[in-house]
């Protein structure tokens, strides 16, 4: 310690004329702040004494450490230092002990005239420029801005001096390790760029991150070794501190992809949070989008066996599953480039192999609806401005069709389509004025073997239509409004066919059962009733249900049974009504469904869980995990696995 | 070889794929003053630098004080003082601040002997060392080198550029500083005359190779410049198989005679060579170290035979 202080000490006795000449720059803002040219004077000293200080600092690192080591070695001038009983590194070390003492001493110096003045730098607490901002933490504070700034001066320091190093040996060998370390910068940002593009910003950051210290570290014990190994041949000096270099570009470059390629591969074990599942109708997979590795894949995971399939990083849009539980839809588009065009992608869920398929579409701006037949035979895409139906088996496009007007606009309505049978695909388009509430439906069909079009009828209108249901055989649909009223429509011409309102109820739920029925729950004051209904919406039974003032239907758990989940009760309850004889069993406490009702807000009406789907299973539990309900009482964690 | 201060074993130094030395071979006794010698370019100041520890060794290996020389070099470099071909102290520093900075890195330094030293040589304590004059700068470092007590004095080329007076007064001091110490001498240099009455021991350089290494004793007594009439051959501008008696680093062909210098003298030898038919008025003449040098290193006569 006492040799590296004894050189620090020879460094700043030899130098020691920067700090004379940083106080002759540190006297500049005064003279400034004399001549008015905006602000108070104070503002304008201690800006000027800060804009100064920096380009003084930032100069001497840069002549410092260009000079002091490379000249020497280069100079041969460290020769006089080699043949004393000096290690390489306490050289070294001293070396650039004094030179950093030197520019931050300077640095400081340089403020002290406006310092003492009284020159203002409160302005300085948060960092002047945008491009500052957007680097650093919002709330750096004085020291903080004070370290970042000694850390960017010795950084600099650093790099001027590997830089002094490689052009005072006029190596021959420049051009190549020019070549090595662009090949570096290139793969990281490629890197950097997927690892932006699928919005891990977090692991990206953190990256580069240890990259920088690598690369700093890199930096230090490159100069380091330049000394050990160079001596006082510059040239060897240069390949010395060359090899540090490449070594630390090629480790830091090959860490960051490995990295990059790690957070980019997660499995649905790696999921640390769950935001939302698409459950499929029948069998067991599910969409699944969540927090794993620092960013939010989306997969879908058959939750039987664990098979999966990656989906990229999460779209606004869910993927769907269709009705058969066979197939599954989702759509990616370049996220770098919002602009581009989106292009759905199937992949079969059935039997080992899944090999996704991407349908190619041309100028497809806004995220289209995705939507299978029953059978999953046919697959269409329902965007503003068209649909498309193909052969989900043989590939080509069956029919193509230009709405009369866009089907939907930004924030008013929403659409959703559902196939009944193979060649007829029902849209129903619910719009609302911008400053009206009242929603009107308005009902198209495309007939897929006449490739034709056209509107079928209207329905409304509506105060604010909550998502819509199709029966099993799409002969009707269901639709709730705001006004506690649940609609029963003719799904062809939206004719109303019956409407369950008043009574007393200020709340409903509705959802249609396997065999066509209807379920409905009401709430309102005290009493909480599941009735079931006809097909044509006559009243076939009721059941009181405890005192749960809102609950959700969520499906049939089993046939002949419909399960409810509780959202205003506490602790939140699932419970199980048998149809035939009113009997209510809670199956669960303190979970709520996992399959949001108002997925299928613009998803596939028709694609309703099968009894004992998966509906009725997934829930998040209090602490938002994804767990199954296998029967009452009976839960198994999914994800996060722990 | 581990006991001497200094050994070069097989040591090859390369420039730019061009060989400057090729397997040199030599260990300095302990107390002894070794005279490097050479013409300019034959790798004398490399070989210091390798000394040094300043660069390895292309192959072979360099000891000091019986460990590797780079690897040692910080340790045994408290034994060692240096004084280089170039000065190469800060520009900025005035002869004391490096005193005060040599003195802090030395255990066992000696102030008052290097004041001593700088009031002797005559030097400015206060003007910086880059304004000093080529002798004022070579005092330094020297009185610098010889203020760390050293075991070993690596001096390269340490009288160029110097004046009479001044190569005279380091000389002295030197002299002095081995007469105190017994310190074992390394040194490079061209002014062979300077070195005479001081090295022990000589090595010279040329053509890559270490061509000679012997005390200086016993060279002077085997170098000899031998003149005579020649009789031997019908042509004065040849001569015969006279000097098969010896091996002839030089032969020159006078209008009065034959002059060579002979690298195997002794006096046996000589006698032989005298009473040879056709050869008049033979002479042995002693060599100074110049001599010596040129008839190595220096441009061939008309010699038939190489040391």
């Amino acid at each position: 310690m006492n040799r590296i202080a004894t050189i620090a000490r020879a460094e700043l006795s030899e130098k020691w004329l920067v700090f004379p000449a940083a106080l002759l720059i540190g006297g500049f803002p005064l003279a400034l702040a004399r001549l008015r040219p905006g602000g108070t004077p104070s503002d304008v000293r201690g800006t000027a004494a800060i804009l100064l200080a920096g380009l003084a600092g930032g100069a001497l690192a840069v002549t410092l450490g260009f000079w002091s080591t490379a000249g020497d070695i280069a100079s041969r001038r460290a020769a006089f230092y080699l043949v004393r009983p000096l290690t390489s590194f306490e050289l070294w070390a001293g070396k650039l002990a004094g030179g950093l003492l030197m520019v931050f001493g300077a640095t400081a110096i340089a403020l002290v005239p406006a310092a003492l003045a009284g020159g203002s730098f409160r302005g300085w607490n948060r960092p002047p420029t945008p491009v500052l901002d957007a680097i650093l933490p919002s709330h750096i504070g004085p020291a903080g801005l004070g370290l970042g700034a000694a850390a960017a001066l010795a950084i600099l320091f650093l790099v001027a001096q590997a830089a002094g190093i490689a052009a005072l040996a006029r190596s021959p060998r420049l051009f190549a390790d020019a070549l090595v370390a662009l090949g570096g910068a290139f793969l990281v940002s490629g890197a950097v760029r997927r690892l932006l593009l699928a919005r891990a910003d977090s692991p990206a950051a953190a990256g580069l991150t240890v990259v920088a210290a690598v690369l700093a570290a890199a930096l230090g014990v490159g100069c380091y070794r330049a000394m050990k190994e160079g001596g006082i041949d510059a040239r060897r000096a240069d390949r010395a501190q060359a090899r540090v270099f490449a070594a630390a570009i090629a480790v830091s470059a090959a860490g960051f992809l490995l990295f990059a390629a790690w957070v980019l591969r997660p499995s649905p074990a790696d999921l640390r949070s769950v935001d939302w599942i698409v459950p499929s109708p029948r069998g067991d997979w599910i969409g699944i989008f969540g927090r794993a590795r620092g960013h939010e894949p989306a997969f879908l995971v058959d939750i039987k066996t664990g098979e999966y399939l990656r989906l990229g990083f999460a779209r606004q849009r869910l993927p769907v599953i269709s009705a058969n539980g066979a197939a599954a839809a989702w759509t990616s588009s370049d996220p770098g480039f919002p602009e581009s065009s989106v292009t759905p992608h199937t992949v079969s869920l059935a039997g080992g192999r899944h090999r996704a398929v991407a349908w190619e579409t041309k100028d497809l701006r806004a995220d289209p609806i995705l939507v299978f037949s029953s059978d999953a035979r046919r697959f269409a895409i329902v965007a503003p401005d068209r649909i498309v139906v193909w052969d989900a088996v043989g590939g080509g496009m069956l029919a193509a069709a230009t709405p009369p007007r866009p089907l939907w606009e930004e924030a008013r309505g929403f659409t959703c389509a559902t196939f009944a049978g193979e060649d007829r695909l029902r849209i129903y388009s619910a719009r609302r004025a911008a400053s009206d509430p009242a929603t009107t439906i308005e009902i198209f069909e495309l007939d897929v073997a006449a490739r034709r079009l056209r509107s079928t009828g209207t329905a409304g209108p509506f105060r604010r239509a909550f998502p819509i249901l199709a029966s099993p055989d799409r002969s009707r649909i269901l639709l709730r409004d705001e006004t506690a009223t649940v609609h029963l429509l003719d799904a062809v011409t939206g004719e109303t066919l019956a409407t369950f309102s008043g009574g007393g109820a200020t709340f409903r739920s509705a959802t249609f059962l396997s065999d066509g029925r209807i379920g409905l729950f009401e709430s309102g004051g005290a009493v909480a009733r599941l009735r079931v209904l006809s097909p044509g919406g006559a009243e076939t039974g009721a059941f009181p249900v405890g005192g749960a003032e809102r609950a959700w239907l969520l499906g049939e758990p089993r046939k002949g049974a419909l399960m409810l989940a509780t959202a205003s009760a506490q602790p939140r309850a699932v419970l199980v009504v048998d149809l035939a004889t009113g009997h209510v069993e809670r199956w669960a406490n303190g979970l709520r469904p996992a399959a949001p009702y108002a997925a299928t807000l613009s998803g596939d009406p028709g694609a309703l869980s099968a009894p004992g789907g998966l509906e009725t299973r997934l829930f998040f539990d209090s602490r938002f995990a994804l767990v199954e309900l296998e029967g009452p009482n009976r839960v198994r964690r999914l994800f996060p696995r722990h | 070889m581990s006991d001497a201060p200094l050994a070069f074993d097989g040591v090859t130094i390369r420039f730019g794929g061009r060989e400057l030395l090729d397997g040199v071979t030599l260990s300095l006794p302990r107390g002894s003053v070794y005279a490097l010698l050479g013409r300019n370019g034959a790798g004398k100041t490399s070989l210091v630098r390798c000394a040094l520890g300043l660069r390895p060794a292309d192959a072979g290996e360099v000891r000091l004080f019986g460990a590797e020389a780079v690897a040692g070099r910080a340790r045994a470099m408290a034994r060692i003082g240096v004084v280089p071909e170039e000065p190469d102290a800060p520009a900025e520093m005035t002869a004391d601040a490096l005193v005060h900075f040599c003195s802090r890195l030395y255990p066992a330094w000696d102030p008052a002997g290097v004041s001593n030293r700088l009031e002797r040589l005559g030097v400015p304590r206060r003007v910086p060392f880059g304004r000093m004059s080529k002798g004022e700068k070579g005092s330094v470092l020297f009185a610098l080198a010889l203020g760390a007590s050293p075991d070993l004095l690596v001096l390269d080329d340490p009288t160029l550029g110097l004046d009479l007076v001044a190569r005279r007064e380091l000389y002295e001091e030197l002299v002095g500083e081995l007469a105190d110490r017994g310190t074992t001498v390394f040194l490079t240099t061209h002014d062979l005359a300077g070195i005479e009455g001081i090295a022990t021991r000589v090595g010279i350089l040329a053509g890559g190779r270490l061509v000679l290494d012997d005390e200086l004793e016993h060279l002077k007594d085997r170098f000899r410049r031998i003149t005579y009439g020649n009789d031997v051959t019908e042509s004065r501008a040849e001569y015969g198989t006279e000097l098969d008696l010896f091996d002839a680093a030089r032969v020159r062909v006078r209008g009065w005679g034959v002059e060579a210098v002979v690298t195997n003298f002794d006096e046996e030898r000589f006698e032989r060579f005298r009473v040879q038919e056709g050869v008049r008025g033979a002479s042995a003449d002693s060599l100074p170290l110049e001599e010596i040098f040129l008839a190595i290193a220096g441009p061939r006569g008309e010699g038939r035979a190489a040391p």
